[in-house]
């Protein structure tokens, strides 16, 4: 880590990604709809307000849709700004549906921004069943061709909105501090094998920037959960479960201090390492995936894919993901080299 | 031109007001991420800092 030009590179990877993160719009997306339950055989205005469109700027086409089939079209589009609009319905006497309820999704198409829609957006309620009647009326449209949007975003996603950019500056503290983590647990063995005084120091300095970047992890997230999911702690398990694997990484260092002969401290907090690492794997990885979660990539959400992570964040990321390892390791290689002058002039 | 105090405040509502970024979206979420991520950088740096400091002292009096 003593190259001029891997230094160069942090650098580069890490404003790249903090300027690229930040400077991307969201794509097109749909905040609100009112009313969100309407009654069928009757007109409705439906009054919505979008985010980063251009609705005053081109022609606009709303569809409502209870699944790919079944479509009604707008009868009228009324906007009032890029981001507001009133839109006329004709909604049939029947749904195509033998329940009292469907749920339909609002889909908006127009040239500039191409397709954007809010999934189940809409509650339609039926005094009557009459399926096949219902079909007939809800399967007269179809929806058109989409237009590609003039320009590519990260994804809206409600409730994320634009926090969504919080992948960037959250998620790489994780990354870089298991590969910190990985690091120090194999410098332990190498001692461990063959006792070196110099493994033993990288150790400490790798266990040090690692539970750093834990920290710097936990922050981040309860920042990010306040707005999202309502509170800092919520109890969730990946929180709970990573709060314990740092705490034992923080015993280490009570350890480190703790021992007056230098040979029986290295040996032990070594070991310790060992330990901290291999009950460190199971509490991030295996048992948030066993219980319920709010992150995704636990308790069967999806992860790292689909609408949370698409090809236009993954430029940003893993490039940040490699910038915020290599920051990890400049400081470690700081922190390596102090401890190596204090026991110079110890000696 | 002076700008006062009450000028930037003026300044900062509008923005808020008009801006497409800053009128909704939770954007302030992310600034404040990323200054918690920087500051706790440079507190780091600091912290290291200080240590060296410390250090030079040791060996200037050594000398």
């Amino acid at each position: 880590m003593n190259n001029i030009w891997v230094k160069v590179l942090t650098v580069i990877l890490i404003t790249y990604t903090f300027i690229c993160g930040m400077l991307r719009p969201l794509n097109p997306g749909i905040m609100e709809v009112t009313p969100s339950r309407i009654e069928s055989g009757q007109q409705v205005e439906l009054s919505i307000s979008t985010y980063n469109t251009h609705l005053d700027q081109t022609d606009n086409i709303a569809y409502l849709s209870i699944d790919s089939l079944n479509n009604i079209k707008a009868i009228s589009f009324k906007a009032q700004s890029s981001n507001e609009a009133k839109i006329t319905f004709n909604i049939p006497n029947f749904l195509p549906d033998n329940a009292k309820f469907s749920s339909a999704s609002l889909i908006l198409v127009n040239n500039i921004d191409g397709g954007f829609a809010r999934p189940s957006s809409i509650t339609i309620g039926q005094d009557s069943v009459n399926i096949v009647a219902g079909k007939e009326l809800w399967e007269k449209e179809k929806i058109g061709h989409i237009p590609e949007p003039t320009s590519r975003g990260f994804p809206f996603r409600l409730i994320l909105e634009e926090t969504i950019r919080n992948i960037y500056y959250h998620v790489p503290f994780w990354f870089a501090m298991i590969f910190l983590f990985s690091c120090s647990v194999f410098f332990s063995i190498k001692y461990l094998v063959k006792p070196n005084e110099n493994d033993a120091l990288k150790v400490y300095a790798f266990n040090r920037v690692g539970l750093f970047y834990g920290i710097m992890g936990l922050i981040t997230g309860a920042i990010w959960a306040k707005n999202t999911w309502g509170q800092y702690w919520s109890g969730d398990i990946k929180q709970n479960m990573t709060a314990i694997a740092l705490l034992i990484y923080a015993a280490y260092f009570i350890l480190w201090k703790s021992f007056r002969d230098d040979q029986v401290r290295l040996r032990i907090s070594s070991v310790f390492t060992i330990f901290a690492y291999v009950a460190m794997i199971p509490l991030i990885f295996v048992i948030p995936r066993l219980y319920d979660s709010l992150h995704p990539g636990n308790g069967g959400n999806p992860a790292l894919g689909g609408e949370d992570l698409d090809n236009t964040m993954r430029m940003v990321f893993y490039p940040g993901v490699i910038g915020f390892i290599l920051l990890g390791i400049w400081l470690t290689g700081l922190f390596y080299r102090m401890s190596k002058i204090e026991n110079y002039l110890k000696q | 031109m002076e700008l006062t105090f009450i000028d930037f405040q003026t300044i900062i509502l509008s923005i808020n007001r008009n801006s497409s970024l800053y009128s909704s979206g939770k954007i302030y979420v992310v600034i404040i991420v990323i200054t918690v991520v920087l500051c706790g950088f440079f507190l780091y740096l600091f912290n290291l800092d200080k240590k060296l400091k410390s250090l030079e002292n040791k060996i200037k009096s050594n000398e």
